[in-house]
């Protein structure tokens, strides 16, 4: 794991964005360190503690969806927090990723809006949880995501993957 | 490891008590204690996340395949949890309309 920090001081200064950028192997014992640095970044910047753990989620969550894609896989995970007016997360990977879930529910597919505490997924009925699987028990992969961030973007290429989620700051 | 999972029984259930962080590393652990409570005939289950101190989907996917698993058996799972940060969770992924939540052990073991 390797990871890069501008001090806010230089960075004001220069009038430069602070960036925080962790890079792990796409092991799971190691989302907790990336969601512990997320949570230590945004802890920086404001003091609401209920927003400190929903960056905190939405970070484990998508460095989770590629960690969890292919673990055999050597590309890394980079992690990229970018502070401005708002704060922008980046998680990216060459290599698989999770795109969806047993249903085949896709990423586009549509569902809650970004920040709709409330919550349209389709996990709601029993008719509709999936059935066992016995390697994994999925659900929809990207429906806690999604309705934690404001905005959200997928940029899905050939062999690699860059999530984008972002938050303003208050 | 950080994730502790201790099973004991009182009146008719099997209380699973899960401490630490369920997520994505730690989510297995649960699923396989689950599995073998299943896989030996304990079919009505109730999780215990008092003491939970994070939980995401991976977590979330393993609670609803125990679900899945036990009622299969004509069982249920329920869980307790009083702790807002996790409660939303199971909200935005509509879960709180799937799985019956008790606030207290108290509460869960008062009703059968």
């Amino acid at each position: 794991m390797s990871t890069e920090t501008h001090p806010p001081g230089a960075a004001a200064a220069l009038d430069v964005a602070p960036v925080v950028s962790v890079t792990v192997t796409r092991d799971p014992a190691l989302v907790r360190t990336v969601r512990l640095v997320a949570a230590a970044v945004t802890r920086r910047v404001t003091s609401d503690e209920d927003f400190v753990e929903v960056v905190r989620l939405a970070v484990g969550e998508g460095c989770a969806l590629m960690v969890g894609a292919d673990q055999s896989s050597e590309e890394p995970v980079t992690v990229t927090l970018t502070v401005t007016d708002r704060l922008t997360v980046a998680v990216s990977s060459a290599g698989a990723i999770v795109t969806e879930n047993a249903h085949g529910h896709a990423l586009g597919d549509a569902g809650a809006a970004p920040g709709d505490a409330g919550g349209s997924h389709e996990v709601a009925d029993d008719a509709d949880l999936p059935a066992p699987v016995d390697q994994s028990d999925t659900m929809e992969p990207w429906a806690l995501l999604r309705g934690l961030v404001d905005t959200f973007e997928a940029d899905l290429g050939d062999g690699s993957a860059t999530l984008r989620m972002s938050w303003p700051l208050r | 490891m950080d994730l502790s999972v201790e099973t004991r029984h009182e009146g008719g259930h099997t209380i699973i008590e899960v401490g630490g962080e369920i997520d994505v590393y730690t989510a297995p652990k649960l699923r396989d204690k689950i599995t073998e409570l299943v896989s030996s005939g304990e079919y009505d289950l109730v999780i215990d996340m008092e003491r939970v101190d994070f939980l995401d989907s991976t977590g979330l996917g393993v609670l609803v395949g125990g679900l899945k698993k036990v009622r299969a058996n004509d069982g249920s799972m329920r869980l307790i949890c009083n702790q807002e940060r996790l409660l939303k969770i199971f909200r935005i992924t509509g879960l709180a309309k799937v799985f019956v939540i008790h606030e207290s052990q108290a509460d869960a073991l008062a009703e059968r």
